[in-house]
C-alpha cells in the first residue's frame, strides 16, 4: 500500500491528527500530531492491512529557521505556539516496514525545541530502545515511557548533545585539553 | 550453618579491550556463578562522530568517511551511501558502474563473511581456519587493489558511478580466484563447519525466534538466520539485482533448534557461495561504455529527506539523509546491522554461560566501528 492509501486508511479508522506530506523529493510521509503518536503508531502495527512489524529506523534533527522545509504546510500547528518558539523545533522521523505487506512508510512529528518531550514506542517494538537511546543521547530528545534512557554513545558526564545545530565544542574534557591547534585553526574559514 | 551462607550476583567487566569483542566494546555481567544473570553492552568507545562531520563536508566528502564506518565492507558502505544521494537528486548511472558495483561489492561480501566466519571460530578455540580464510580474503584484497589501488577503504564507488573502470586482466583473475575459492569453501566446511566439537558449541545457543527477530529489528544474515525470508536485493530490489539469479538462504534449524548461533553461521557460509554465482552471472553480461555519469563539482540535491538502505554482510544499512539544498547535508543518520544486533544480546545473553557470550557475538557478527560510529 502506498502512503497516500495509509494515511487515508490511518484517517479513516482513528481521530489521529495527522496530515499527508507531500512535497519534492522522493519521499513522501504522514505528519502525525506529537500527542497522538502513540496511537498512530499501535494502530499501523496491529490493523491487518498495514501490519507494521519493523521499526527499521528512528531519528530526529534540529531544524533552524533556514533549513525549514515544510513550514507552510502545518495546517494544524497551533499558531501560539509557532511564535513562542521561534520556529526552532525538532523533527522526528520513524520508517515502518512490513515484512507481511512488503510495504514501507516515513512517520514524521515535532516538537518544540524548549520542551522535548515525546512519548517512547517501546511498548510497541522492542527494536526501538536502543534506537531512541541514541536520539536522546545525541539532540536530546527526552522518551516518555522509556525503561532505560541514558547516553549510550557519549561518555555519561558529558554535557550538551551535539547533534544540534547550536552546540559548540567543548574546549575541555574531564581536564584533557581539546582547543584546536594553531595548524587546525589556520584551515578553518575565515569568519568563524 | 546453611542460613549463615549468603549467595549473591558477582558482577564482573569484560572489555573494553578483549580479544573476543571483535572491536573496543565493554559488557558489564552480572553472573551467578557460571551463567549469566544479565548483560549489559556499554558501546560508544569508537564513537567517532561521523554523522556530525557529515554536516561540514561536500557530499562527495563524504563518501571516504562511509568506508570508516564499517571497514570490514567498505565497497557495501560506499554504495548504500551513494545510492541513497543518487536517489535523493535523481541521477542516472550507467549501465556498465551498475555491474562494476554488483561485483565489488560482493568480493566485499565474500571478504567479509570470510572474517565473520574466521572470527567465530577463532572465539571458539579454533585457530586455523581464520589462518586459512584471512589468506582467501588476501585475494580478493589484491582484486581490489587492482581496480582502486587501495586494500581496505577503498574510497571506489562514488556518486555517479565507480571512479576508474576495470583494469585489463581483471575478469580473467576474478574468475580464476573463483573457482579456487568455491573448492576452499568445501574444505572450510569440511574442516570446521561440520566438525562436531564446533557444532556442539554453537547448536543450539541463544535462540531468536523470528518474532523476536522482528521485535528487535534485526537484519541480514542474523533475520535469515532465525527463519525469516527476507533480503533487501529482492524485496526492494536496486541496481541490477532483479536480474541476476541468485537464492536467499534462509536458516532451517540445521542442528537443533531454528534461530540459534549454527544457522546465523551456516547462512553465511551459504551467502558465500551465492555470492560467486552473483559475480560469475555480472563477469558473464558487464557490458562495455561509460563507467560514470556526468556529475557535477558540486553538488545541491533538492530539498528533502530520504531513507535508503541497501544489503550489506552485517544486514542492511540504512542512509538517512536530510538535504536542505546546500553543499552538504543537513542531517545524515546510518542505521547500521551490528547496532539492531547488538541491542538484543541482554535478552538472549540471560541464562547462558560466559562462554557462550563469545559465541554470540561471533554468530551475531558484531563489528565495532559499525556500531559507534
Amino acid at each position: 500500500m502506498n502512503t497516500i492509501g495509509i494515511y487515508e486508511l490511518l484517517k479513516e479508522k482513528t481521530n489521529v491528527v495527522a496530515s499527508f506530506q507531500e512535497v519534492e523529493g522522493p519521499t513522501p510521509s504522514i505528519y502525525v500530531r506529537s500527542d497522538f503518536l502513540l496511537e498512530a503508531m499501535r494502530f499501523l502495527k496491529e490493523d491487518e492491512e498495514l501490519k507494521f512489524e519493523i521499526l527499521m529506523n528512528q531519528t530526529a534533527f534540529h531544524e533552524t529557521e533556514d533549513s525549514k522545509l515544510f513550514w507552510h504546510l502545518y495546517f494544524d500547528a497551533p499558531k501560539d505556539q509557532d511564535e513562542s518558539h521561534s520556529h526552532e523545533e525538532l523533527r522526528l522521523f520513524w520508517h515502518l516496514y512490513s515484512y507481511t505487506h512488503y510495504h514501507r512508510v516515513v512517520i514524521e512529528s515535532s516538537i518544540p525545541i524548549g520542551n522535548p518531550v515525546i512519548d517512547s514506542v517501546t511498548s510497541i517494538w522492542k527494536g526501538a530502545d536502543w534506537l531512541e537511546r541514541e536520539t536522546y543521547d545525541l539532540l536530546g530528545i527526552q522518551f516518555e515511557g522509556h525503561p532505560d534512557l541514558r547516553r549510550i554513545m557519549m561518555p555519561e558526564d558529558w554535557e550538551g548533545y551535539p547533534l544540534r545545530k547550536d552546540y559548540v565544542n567543548p574546549t575541555a574534557y574531564q581536564s584533557i585539553d581539546n582547543t584546536p591547534s594553531e595548524i587546525t585553526r589556520s584551515f578553518q574559514p575565515k569568519g568563524k | 550453618m546453611s542460613a549463615a551462607l549468603k549467595t549473591d550476583y558477582l558482577t564482573i567487566n569484560m572489555g573494553p579491550q578483549h580479544p573476543s569483542t571483535h572491536g573496543v566494546i565493554r559488557f558489564i555481567i552480572k553472573t551467578d556463578g557460571e551463567i549469566i544473570h544479565e548483560c549489559d553492552p556499554d558501546i560508544g568507545y569508537l564513537h567517532r562522530g561521523i554523522e556530525k562531520l557529515a554536516e561540514s563536508v561536500s557530499w562527495q566528502g563524504f563518501v571516504p568517511f562511509t568506508d570508516r564506518v564499517d571497514y570490514v565492507c567498505a565497497m557495501n558502505a560506499n554504495l548504500s551511501y551513494s545510492m541513497a544521494v543518487e536517489k535523493l537528486m535523481g541521477l542516472e548511472i550507467p549501465q556498465r558502474a551498475e555491474y562494476i558495483r554488483v561485483i565489488v561489492s560482493e568480493l566485499n561480501r565474500i571478504s567479509s563473511h570470510a572474517i565473520a566466519i574466521g572470527a567465530a571460530n577463532m572465539d571458539m578455540g579454533a585457530f586455523t581456519p581464520f589462518v586459512h580464510l584471512l589468506r582467501e580474503r588476501e585475494h580478493i584484497n589484491d582484486l581490489l587493489e587492482m581496480i582502486c589501488g587501495a586494500r581496505l577503504t577503498y574510497n571506489y564507488i562514488c556518486i555517479g558511478g565507480v571512479n576508474y573502470d576495470l583494469p585489463p586482466g581483471f575478469k580473467e583473475k576474478t574468475l580464476e580466484f573463483l573457482d579456487h575459492f568455491e573448492v576452499v569453501v568445501e574444505q572450510i566446511n569440511r574442516l570446521i563447519s561440520y566438525n562436531q566439537i564446533f557444532i556442539k558449541r554453537f547448536a543450539n545457543v541463544a535462540v531468536v525466534p523470528p518474532e523476536m527477530a522482528m521485535q528487535y529489528n534485526l537484519v541480514g544474515p542474523n533475520l535469515r538466520g532465525s527463519g525469516v525470508k527476507f533480503d533487501v536485493r529482492v524485496a526492494e530490489p536496486y541496481s541490477i539485482y532483479p536480474e541476476l539469479d541468485f537464492d536467499v538462504p534462509v536458516g532451517e534449524g540445521y542442528e537443533g533448534t531454528l534461530g540459534d548461533c549454527y544457522d546465523r553461521y551456516l547462512v553465511r557460509v551459504k551467502e558465500i557461495r551465492e555470492s560467486i554465482k552473483i559475480i560469475r552471472q555480472c563477469l558473464q553480461r558487464i557490458p562495455g561504455g561509460e563507467h560514470k555519469a556526468v556529475v557535477k563539482n558540486v553538488i545541491k540535491p533538492p530539498k528533502g529527506h530520504i531513507y535508503f538502505r541497501t544489503e550489506t554482510p552485517r544486514g542492511d544499512t540504512g542512509y538517512f539523509i536530510y538535504s536542505d539544498g546546500k553543499t552538504s547535508p543537513n542531517r545524515l543518520k546510518i542505521r547500521t546491522g551490528s547496532f539492531t544486533a547488538m541491542s538484543i544480546i541482554p535478552e538472549i545473553a540471560k541464562g547462558v554461560f560466559i562462554a557462550d557470550l563469545v559465541a554470540i557475538i561471533g554468530s551475531l557478527d558484531v563489528v565495532a566501528p559499525e556500531l559507534d560510529r
